[in-house]
């Protein structure tokens, strides 16, 4: 009777070791090229985002920072990447306008298809000179838009946005706020929502589907 | 003509040669941890009721209510390197007893003072004294060019302690500007943002603040910042030791 039972234990260990070794082995990496090794690597796991239609977002009226009106429903046909932030942010808007202009490099002769709509959550501190000042240094093609903090909440809650007040000081108030940037096509839907850290190139095969897309 | 240039530039690199030696001079170097407690804090009464914070500052950063009316104005006395005549309590205690007055300094003599009572005020401005840290190793650090028509912006670093004890950053001071730690956290689509009183740097602890991330924001600028600029950053740490940084200010893009 022992025997038997001693081959089981055996056994076991034997096929435990086994699994072990064939799950921690590392797997066999691909030959990569010798010029863009990080790139090809990176090739591996890539693949560019799956366009959806999300029922959020909406036409809406707000101030644009050159003084005109910005309806979305008169701009059917155009493709845009929405955001909400301030310029008094010391990180993320910044950090994603200039994500954005790394998108636009990439996007090249196609960049001027896509317009960055900078939609301003402190629009008593950001006025429409200070926006334009602003969106100019980041070299993408940007519009601000800002209006009464009751036009600007109802955009906030049709894009299922959200933003707070965290702390303030003699300057005006800090933020935390969503970080989404929204892709809209050229019917004014929203297409796909963005995350900060995605990669330019990402974000630039998903406004390049967009802009693929029929007129109308 | 040409002679004269050369006897000028020999001048001056006669004074320079000066100015080098002059500066160093062998001096023992302060030992904040050695000092007794009951003379700090005998010195701490002598401090607050001789009106030294009204100049100097509580905390002897030189910040006191009187400084912005001071030129030169009072200087930094947590930085080792800013003392005139010397860091040890020994130093210190001649200085405050004779004072200073040339170049337009303002630092009266104490002479009121018994010898007693000078080396416990010296004891307090000594405790002051945060030394460079030889345990945090800083590495990487930028500050984001500030876009026009703002005065905010955030600064990006790597913090490597790998030594024993563990220490924490209590807090950032940056020339020309309030700087804060602060904590971006990601949730849901949303970041918000937090102030951050302390940032633990444990033994073997690498703390990376980056964009999108951990940051240290920078606001209230005085003017704006533009690459090529150097952003001068002190970083305190709890265990009475700081690190003084002169950071580089670069454009945002794809390189950070």
């Amino acid at each position: 009777m022992q025997n038997p039972l001693r081959f089981l234990v055996g056994a076991l260990i034997v096929l435990v070791g086994a699994v072990f070794w064939v799950s921690t082995r590392p797997a066999e990496s691909p030959v990569l090229g010798a010029d863009e090794p990080a790139e090809a690597a990176a090739d591996v796991l890539y693949s560019p985002p799956v366009l959806q239609r999300f029922n959020i977002g909406g036409d809406f009226v707000l101030d644009a920072h050159d003084g005109s009106v910005f309806d979305l429903a008169a701009h059917r046909g155009e493709v845009f990447l929405l955001f909400f932030g301030y310029t008094r942010c010391p990180d993320f808007c910044p950090a994603t306008l200039s994500l954005l202009a790394q998108v636009s490099e990439r996007l090249g002769d196609r960049a001027s298809g896509v317009t960055t709509l900078f939609v301003s959550i402190d629009p008593q501190h950001d006025g429409s000179e200070r926006l334009g000042e602003y969106l100019g240094y980041f070299g993408v093609p940007a519009i601000g838009l800002s209006g009464s903090v009751d036009r600007i909440d109802d955009v906030v809650a049709a894009y299922a946005g959200s933003y707070e007040t965290v702390s303030s000081s003699e300057n005006g108030p800090m933020f935390g706020h969503s970080t989404y940037t929204y892709l809209i096509d050229r019917a004014g839907g929203v297409r796909y929502t963005f995350r900060p850290d995605d990669a330019p190139r990402f974000i630039a095969d998903g406004v390049n589907q967009v802009l693929d897309e029929a007129v109308g | 003509m040409n002679a004269r240039r050369a006897a000028m530039i020999w001048g001056i690199a006669g004074s320079i040669f000066l100015v080098g030696c002059g500066d160093s001079f062998e001096e023992p170097a302060a030992d904040p941890a050695a000092l007794l407690a009951a003379d700090v804090e005998a010195g701490r009464r002598i401090y607050d009721s001789n009106g030294c914070a009204n100049c100097h500052g509580s905390d002897g950063s030189g910040r006191g209510p009187n400084a912005a009316y001071m030129n030169p104005p009072p200087r930094d006395y947590r930085d080792p390197g800013a003392y005139k005549a010397g860091i040890s309590v020994d130093a210190v205690a001649q200085s405050i007893a004779t004072g200073f007055s040339e170049d337009g300094a303002a630092m009266p003599a104490f002479a009121h003072l018994t010898a007693e009572q000078l080396r416990q005020l010296a004891s307090f401005v000594v405790s002051l004294q945060r030394p460079e840290s030889e345990l945090v190793e800083v590495e990487g650090a930028w500050v984001a060019e500030t876009p026009p028509a703002t005065d905010v912006t955030a600064g990006y670093m790597t913090l490597v302690h790998d030594a024993a004890p563990p220490d924490a950053l209590v807090q950032v001071e940056a020339k020309g500007a309030r700087a804060r730690v602060h904590a971006t956290r990601q949730r849901d689509g949303s970041t918000s943002m937090e102030p951050l009183e302390r940032l633990e740097l444990d033994v073997g602890a690498v703390v990376e603040l980056a964009p999108g991330g951990l940051h240290l924001m920078l606001s209230g600028l005085r003017s704006p910042l533009v690459a090529g600029d150097f952003v001068e950053l002190t970083l305190y740490f709890e265990s009475h030791t700081a690190r003084r940084l002169s950071v580089p200010v670069r454009r945002r893009g794809a390189d950070n």
